[in-house]
Formats: C-alpha cells, structure tokens, sequence
C-alpha cells in the first residue's frame, strides 16, 4: 500500500505538464518585443497541459480596440500551447491578454504588450 | 523566441505520455478555481518570515537558525526551529491552519542542550478583499498560540497568546508602461496584536541552595507588524519584458523581508526587536523552495546572522479534487479583462 502511494506521489512530481496552474512559457510576438515584421498569429505556451475549450485569448490595438483573431487553436504537439490567427497589425504597441485553465481546473490569466515598428 | 519556434520543444516523450494517461485517467472534469496566492495575473509567493495575505492549501516547513542574545541571567542560546504548518480552505475565501515547532537550544556556558516541541497554533483567516486588475489583496487572520502544549524546557509559554491581524498585498503591476522595469515588484505586509491572556507567569524552580523558589515572568503584549518586497522575474518574463532569463532564475522571486515586534507593555513599552530578512525564493510546479538570511536591526534582537530556510508544498495543486480545494464552495472567475 504504501509503495502505491509513493508510486503516485512520485507520478505527480514527475510529471511536469499534467497538474498544477499554467504560468506562461514562451510566447510569441514575445513580451516586450518590438518586431517590424507583423505576425500572423499569436502562440502562447504554458507549464501546464490547458483545457482549451476554457481558454481564451484578446488581441487589443494601440487605442483599446478590440482585433478581430481566430478561433483558439490546439498544438496538436503541444497539450500546453495554443494559439489564434490574427491578420492586419499595423504599427503601434498591441495587448495580448490570455486566460487560460488548467487540466486541474486552476483558472490563471495575464497579459503583455508588443510593438509593432 | 520566434513565432515558430515556440512550441517546437513541448513534444512530450512516450514515457511522459504514458504517465500523463494514467495519471489523466484520475482527473475530474476541471471546476474553474482560482489558485493559491493570485490576484489577477500576480502571483505572490508564500514569504518565510511574514504571514501571506492570502489564504490557500498548503503545507510549509520553516527551519530557523539564529543566536538569540542573552536576557537577565539566561545566556545568549543557539536556537534552531523546525516549523510546520498545514492550511485548509473551508471556504474559497477562509481557511484553517494548525502549526506546531520543535526547538533546540543550545545556550552559551551550559552543557545540556535542551530540546522538545513548542507549543501548537491554530488559525483562521479571511480573504476580505481581491483586485484583479490592480493586483491587491486584503485579509483578516486570528491566530491563538495554544499554552501549555508545548515543553516548557523549550520556551514553551504556559499561557495562552492571542494574535489578530490584518495582511495585505499589492502588486504594482499597473503601473504605467514607461515603468516596465518596476512593475515585477510587489509588497505584502501586516500589522497585528499579540495578547496574552495572562500577563504574568508563575514559575517554580529548584535554586542552588535545594529551596524551592517562585520566578514571576512578565508576558508582556506586543505588535507585531512588517512587509516584504518583492521582485518577480516570472512576473517580468510573462507579463512584462521577455529578458531571455534561463531557468531557473526565470522562476525566482528575490525579496526582502522586515519582521518586528514592538511591546506595548508598562514595562517595555516602545521596545522593538525585529530582523531583516533578504533571500531568493524559487517557484516550482508543487512546490517552492525560500532560503533567506536574517539579519538583527538592534541589540535587542543580538548580533549574529542567522537563516531561514523553506519548503513549501502547494497542496491545491498536489490534490486539486481532494485535499487541495474548499471544502464548501468554489470559487468561479471570469478573467479580469471581462470584469473591468
């Protein structure tokens, strides 16, 4: 009994993508950035495996509209990554905001800018 | 970090696929829940010296290690400390907590060392207020220091001590743009009473002549107050700047800590004694790890360096549909920028 429990405590620990509440990765235009180029979609990448259908990701201009994005996508490789499609930047300093829940059911949210030259 | 780069190094391996299956296979449908020390996008970690102001489930382990400088007759003594703690939320905003200690003392010029437990403490707090969008937190806490649990050989009180206290945190992350390079910092602190419900101790001892002899000790009534600053370097890569930090110092939270204690008795009334505490704490997954130095502010707290060192396990995480969650209720959320 006590080797099951050890067995399923060490999985837990282990195992770094399953449990637990995201925390941002990576990111892509990345926080901060400043790029000429303008993106086509936006990537996110987390700790943690998400729930994409509880996911959501808001794409604001330099005036505080909102851009129009795709729909969230999987990453069909990547349980902790999604993204969305986005189309017609033009220079100004943009606001990605993301909420995002967790296979655990932790709901975690943030946001960050970039630039667009 | 380019846009398609990002996920090209996530591809789990098969033996990790294995264990995300059965590992999976005990997972319930997610509940929404707000995790354990956040408001809004900050996180604040759990400090080692100062009480959170927030409430979570956890479990923490403290170990103390400072020179304690003489008082009266007694000698200065090397007091080492091992602090557990484990919190449970009753409801998504109030939590219970029982602690308990053991000490070892080794005071200068006596051969013995003494050791045993100290005495046990329980607590309640209320998580009265949180701001999402300006990152603040408020919250209310009663602790009671359980007299007469302990042993006395390891400065056990007798009596009862009462500690009520209001914690607050705030992360300034809405601070203006311009100030990117400020707003990973956050502070937490509280202000709180410690009120013993006797305010003198009878103490009988053998004296060197074989008589029995009465020791009367003051307990006197303190305030206890302090805070944190705190520097996200998570904070700053998600939410901020992406500086390219590898890990894992792009999980670490350097701080400073300042813990004090004024009396507010007849007899001492004004006197403080309290530590500065700075140190780094790392942020893991389940876990954080806190290493911190504490440093005397006066004599009355002595002259020697001494360390806290933490373990902390965030148990809401570990147990997310067992241990880790209220016990009633549950908290639901729609992300800030849908409230503002």
């Amino acid at each position: 009994m006590f080797r099951h429990l050890l067995f399923v405590v060490a999985l837990w620990l282990w195992h770094p993508g399953l449990w637990a509440h995201a925390f941002l990765e990576r990111a892509a235009p990345a926080p901060g950035s400043v790029s000429s180029q303008a993106p086509t979609e936006i990537q996110l990448a987390f700790d943690s495996a998400l729930e994409h259908a509880f996911c959501g990701v808001r794409v604001e201009d330099p005036s505080g509209g909102v851009v129009e994005t795709g729909e969230i996508q999987h990453v069909p490789s990547d349980p902790n990554g999604l993204s969305v499609s986005i189309v017609g930047l033009t220079s100004g300093t943009y606001k990605v905001r993301w909420s995002v829940v967790s296979r655990d059911g932790h709901q975690t949210e943030g946001d960050y800018r970039f630039t667009l030259q | 970090m380019t846009a398609q780069s990002v996920f090209l190094d996530r591809r789990p391996a098969p033996r990790r696929r294995r264990a995300a299956t059965i590992v999976g296979a005990l997972a319930l449908v997610p509940l929404c829940a707000w995790p354990h020390g956040f408001a809004g996008k900050r996180f604040f970690p759990s400090t080692l010296a100062i009480e959170d102001p927030f409430v979570n489930d956890e479990f923490s382990l403290i170990v103390a290690h400072i020179k304690e400088p003489g008082e009266g007759d007694e000698p200065p003594t090397l007091a080492t400390e091992i602090e557990a703690e484990y919190a449970k939320t009753i409801f998504p905003n109030f939590a219970i907590s029982l602690g308990g200690s053991y000490n070892h003392l080794d005071p200068d010029g006596e051969e013995d060392d003494r050791n045993g437990p100290g005495n046990l403490e329980v607590g309640a707090k209320y998580q009265v207020f949180t701001s999402p969008y300006h990152e603040a937190l408020l919250a209310i806490g009663l602790e009671a220091e359980v007299g007469g649990t302990g042993d006395r050989d390891a400065e056990a009180d007798e009596h009862v001590t009462i500690s009520p206290a209001l914690f607050f945190g705030k992360g300034l992350g809405d601070l203006p743009e311009s100030l990117w390079y400020v707003r990973p910092f956050a502070l937490t602190g509280f202000f709180g009473g410690n009120v013993p419900t006797e305010g003198r101790t009878v103490v009988l001892a053998v004296g060197e002549d074989g008589e029995v002899e009465e020791e009367i000790e003051d307990n006197p009534t303190t305030l206890g107050w302090g805070f944190t600053v705190q520097y996200n370097l998570n904070y700053l890569e998600s939410h901020v700047r992406d500086v390219g930090l590898p890990a894992p110092l792009d999980r670490m939270v350097p701080l400073v800590e300042l813990a004090l204690e004024t009396c507010i008795s007849d007899d001492c009334d004004g006197e403080t004694a309290g530590t500065v505490n700075p140190g780094i704490i790392w942020l893991g997954k389940y876990i954080q790890l806190g290493i911190e130095a504490q440093i005397p502010l006066n004599d009355r707290t002595g002259d020697n360096v001494g360390f806290l060192a933490q373990f902390h396990v965030f148990v809401d995480d570990l147990m997310p549909s067992s241990l880790g969650r209220p016990i009633f209720g549950q908290k639901t959320h729609r992300p800030s920028w849908q409230v503002r």
